[in-house]
């Protein structure tokens, strides 16, 4: 078991889950997949997780084009190996491989965070991941990597392993990262009144991130600080929180967006896009 | 349940009531204030039918 950095709030459970699958010593590259909603910590985890046992972590940072994916991707692992030369990759079965060559002595952790904005661009990825981790495939046998597919869209996520999905069957991992429960949540804000915790979660829930980045670690301390504290931060409207609410909305139609099945290339002319804003730059080009 | 208000025997015939019709083993009443003397002397005699979960055992019991 790896131990946990000091500045980790709980997640005692996933950081065991994430550390047993890390250091398996199984002797073949395994695939696993950490999923949760945003501001949830899942990044934080994971690049805990990298730094802990040295291993390769990246981040999409949006939909791009899959050759700008690709090369930035390669710039990851230049930074990352030191390599005097750049890593050029034509397409993501050559990247994957190299990724799988990482580990080749010892188990470390090879993660692809935001994973769907990947695989938006390039649909052929999880089929492309599929086969290089086909069973008796040199590459794999040579491989320790543990390759972590990471998403804030659970439904997506989990839509990977289902049904006929092509990865189906190959994790050795389904993480998903939840909220804080109530309890959890007063310990995190620090909240020994009762009510007062009880008042706090009631607005904000659950969600870690909020404290850190939207309020500055400013929470009330005592209940007659509370309504204060609501009317100064949750509903001033400078404050990234008074729009939490719509962005949250946004982002789900976003994500479902995502997984709606689109229609096949032949009858695209025809297809009116009935969410016009989630997807009109595919519809333009 | 109530947040703002302390729970009393009028809550509990309230429950009752609807206990009537669709029966139930126990009766949890969740209060953000408390709860009255006379619905904790009820409570205690219920042999745990009757069940109070205020502040304290939300958050502190297992």
């Amino acid at each position: 078991m790896i131990d946990k950095p000091s500045d980790m709030f709980d997640r005692d459970g996933e950081w065991a889950q994430l550390s047993r699958f890390v250091t398996s010593t199984f002797e073949r590259a395994t695939l696993g997949v950490v999923s949760g909603r945003r501001r949830q910590g899942k990044t934080f985890l994971l690049q805990a997780m990298c730094e802990a046992t040295g291993g390769f972590y990246f981040g999409a940072s949006e939909v791009v084009p899959k050759p700008e994916a690709l090369r930035q991707l390669g710039d990851a692992l230049r930074e990352f190996t030191g390599s005097p030369a750049a890593y050029r990759f034509q397409d993501w079965g050559q990247a994957i491989d190299t990724l799988l060559a990482l580990a080749t002595d010892r188990p470390i952790p090879v993660v692809l965070d935001e994973f769907p904005y990947l695989a938006r661009e390039s649909k052929e990825l999880p089929s492309v991941i599929q086969n290089a981790l086909a069973p008796r495939r040199t590459q794999r046998l040579a491989s320790r990597a543990r390759l972590l597919l990471c998403g804030s869209s659970i439904s997506f996520m989990s839509e990977l392993l289902a049904g006929q999905a092509p990865l189906r069957g190959r994790a050795g991992l389904e993480l998903i990262v939840a909220t804080f429960d109530f309890r959890v949540a007063a310990e995190y804000w620090g909240l020994r009144d009762r009510r007062l915790a009880a008042l706090v979660y009631f607005v904000l829930g659950g969600t870690p991130a909020y404290r850190a980045e939207q309020l500055d670690g400013e929470t009330p301390q005592r209940v007659e600080e509370f309504d204060d504290w609501v009317i100064g931060h949750v509903l001033n409207p400078a404050n990234p929180l008074f729009r939490e609410v719509r962005m949250l909305l946004a982002e789900r139609s976003f994500q479902t967006s995502f997984t709606t099945p689109r229609p096949a290339r032949a009858t695209r002319s025809t297809w009116r896009p009935s969410a016009p804003m989630a997807n009109s730059s595919r519809w333009a080009r | 349940m109530k947040w703002g208000e302390t729970i009393g025997m009028g809550h509990l015939a309230r429950l009752e009531k609807i206990a009537t019709l669709r029966p139930a083993r126990r009766l949890l009443l969740f209060s953000g204030t408390g709860f009255m003397p006379q619905l904790e002397e009820a409570a205690r005699r219920s042999a745990g039918r009757i069940q109070l979960i205020g502040l304290d055992r939300l958050y502190e019991s297992d």
